[in-house]
């Protein structure tokens, strides 16, 4: 795995919603150069072809479903659908666009966090921050190309 | 005997957060009125008191995630005008290319991702296909262009600002850091490509609009003022300059007006039905005050725009028309040429030899308790009047932003194009979408005056004075 792309987006102004972007300054953190993290508030086109650019690109986000603190990883594939945008794209466009523009079709996982609280603000509740050790295994993992054989924390593969 | 019937748009799809429309009828079925209302709440004004100025700029850049530089440019002259400086000429450059890469990127998500839809698939399309992912199955080029482009105004945001939104590098007294010259490099190695891009899209824009002529008949086709910044010499500018207004026929109203003195030319007026305040020209008084901003306007008040493409297709533009160029659905080309104008002019900026001096900051403490600083955002005019007390704490504030100068225009373009494509009691999509695409023209910016939140959901329902449902339509 060579070209490793991290989309780390939310709102950091929105308390747990900005969690992907805490998880993305560990990840600049540890991981190698070959990786490139990104930090937006929303997925819009222009990161397609950041993403063509990669073998791998790994989405980490916040979300209101599911308990606090869990985290879900999710294969994507840039399958056909009922697309629309206005301003944002969700990951699976983002890589729909990348495939029908750029034909390339990067190896991609959605990493959510399950947040708590997404009031104003720039505090992470306790789950949301227990959460970030396991988003990096996973990005880890993903790397390591091992999945879904050892993945553990549940997925929809 | 006839009922009167309203039929309602909310929200509004595909433009820069939250509104509504609502077109009334008259018992003949008839079209007699027509409003845009924007339905968002803006704080703004009110929460900023009490902060201190040097403040001012990062918190008024989270009014927007389009154009915060606009607003960072606008606050920053607005805290330069407190401390009573002059910047740094190098810093005052600097400024004016973090606004021209706002201006390409705003410009390109305006044309290629929001509007480009109705202009590659036609106003009648299926709605499911138009949007981004229509354009890119029919015109793959088009929004491979979109892309490059806005990625293009986004780095150079990103490399001087360090990131692409809500940047912090403008700052009262210049900017925090000098252009280092490796970004200097980068940037000037990517403008042939964004050129060329920008080239062969305004090409292809023109030959496109021969197919919209009833649109361009009906959209937003009306007499009013425009009003634009003007340097000296009648150029095209976004950072300073005087005031210029134009009337329909293109003959100057008023010229050489001072932007600090904005209140003495401008009025707003509240109406019970919005959120968002509409401006207009006093000596005129609401509301035959009314005028535009924003790209049409600036080259109807423009002479020129002293770079040499954009320049000759300024001249052709203002062929379109004998008068001032009065059809709204010119914004877009308007838009064009003004991406055309920032890539040149970037280029012109970057070659200036002063460009990498380190010194960009003029330190001061206030010298004055009141500031006003104006830039042309991307939509238009924006001006930022700030008020503050011995200790530099924020007592009062006012912002007029584009949106806003143009609400009148957007009101009286939605019934322009309502009367002449709204018909009967039965909604269609096309109808719909012409009415949308009115203020798509304009690019609203409904985030610059409100919060938003949620989705952006298409209903329109055509209501009896009763309140009872005639017809819906629904588009998730």
């Amino acid at each position: 795995m060579n070209r490793i792309l991290i989309i780390a987006y939310g709102n950091p102004l929105r308390s747990d919603d900005g969690v992907a972007w805490q998880a993305a300054e560990e990840l600049e953190r540890i991981l190698p150069d070959r990786a490139q993290v990104i930090c937006v508030h929303q997925l819009t086109p222009e990161l397609a072809e950041a993403a063509s650019c990669s073998d791998l690109v790994v989405f980490v986000d916040a979300s209101r479903d599911g308990n606090p603190g869990s985290v879900l990883c999710q294969l994507l594939s840039p399958e056909s659908g009922d697309f629309h945008f206005s301003h944002h794209l969700t990951p699976q466009e983002i890589l729909v666009i990348c495939h029908r523009l750029y034909s390339a079709k990067p190896r991609a996982f959605l990493v959510s966090v399950c947040g708590e609280c997404f009031d104003h603000g720039e505090q992470f509740t306790p789950a949301a921050i227990s959460a970030i050790p396991r988003v990096l295994s996973l990005v880890r993992t993903a790397m390591e190309d091992r999945f879904p054989s050892s993945f553990e924390d549940a997925g929809t593969f | 005997m006839a009922e009167r019937k309203t039929i309602v748009i909310d929200p509004v799809t595909r433009i820069e957060g939250h509104s509504k429309i609502t077109i009334h009828l008259d018992e003949q079925g008839q079209v007699e009125d027509a409003r845009f209302h924007v339905t968002q709440f803006r704080g703004f004004e009110k929460f900023c008191e009490g902060r201190p100025f040097s403040e001012m700029p990062s918190l008024m850049a989270r009014i927007c995630g389009i154009c915060p530089v606009s607003h960072l440019i606008a606050s920053a002259k607005a805290c330069d005008a407190l401390l009573a400086v002059k910047i740094p000429p190098t810093a005052e450059k600097l400024r004016r290319i973090f606004g021209l890469a706002q201006v390409v990127q705003s410009h390109a998500l305006s044309l290629f991702h929001l509007s480009s839809p109705d202009l590659l698939l036609g106003m009648d399309a299926d709605p499911a296909k138009s949007n981004l992912f229509g354009v890119l199955e029919k015109e793959p080029q088009l929004a491979r262009d979109g892309i490059a482009l806005r990625k293009f105004g986004q780095q150079i945001i990103e490399q001087l600002g360090g990131k692409r939104i809500h940047p912090a590098w403008v700052v009262p007294g210049g900017v925090s850091d000098p252009l280092s010259p490796e970004n200097r490099d980068g940037i000037l190695k990517s403008i042939p490509e964004a050129l060329a891009i920008a080239v062969r899209s305004i090409a292809w824009l023109k030959a496109t609009i021969e197919r919209f002529r009833g649109e361009i008949a009906s959209f937003g086709n009306f007499p009013s003022l425009f009003m634009g910044t003007i340097k000296e010499d009648g150029g095209l500018t976004f950072y300073d300059g005087k005031i210029r207004f134009v009337d329909a026929t293109g003959r100057v109203v008023a010229d050489g007006l001072n932007p600090g003195r904005y209140f003495d030319f401008l009025g707003e007026k509240v109406e019970s039905w919005s959120y968002l305040k509409s401006a207009y020209y006093k000596p005129k008084g609401f509301p035959d005050g009314i005028y535009r901003v924003g790209p049409l306007a600036r080259l109807n008040v423009s002479d020129r725009c002293g770079t040499p493409c954009a320049d000759q297709e300024l001249a052709e533009f203002h062929e379109l028309q004998r008068s001032a160029v009065l059809s709204s659905f010119h914004y877009h080309q308007a838009r064009l040429i003004e991406i055309l104008y920032s890539i040149e002019r970037l280029e012109q900026l970057l070659n200036d030899p002063e460009i990498l001096d380190p010194h960009v900051r003029a330190l001061a403490r206030p010298n004055s308790l009141e500031g006003v600083g104006a830039a042309e955002a991307p939509r238009g005019t924006l001006f930022h009047h700030y008020k503050i007390d011995e200790q530099g704490l924020i007592r009062w504030c006012n912002l007029i932003i584009a949106t806003g100068q143009n609400n009148l225009a957007m009101n009286r373009s939605v019934l322009q194009v309502a009367q002449h494509y709204v018909k009967g009691e039965k909604i269609t999509h096309g109808m719909l979408n012409r009415v949308e695409a009115v203020i798509r023209a304009y690019d609203p910016c409904l985030r610059c005056s409100t919060h938003a939140v949620g989705q952006m959901a298409l209903k329109v329902q055509l209501l009896s004075p009763q309140g009872t449902v005639l017809d819906e339509v629904v588009r998730s």
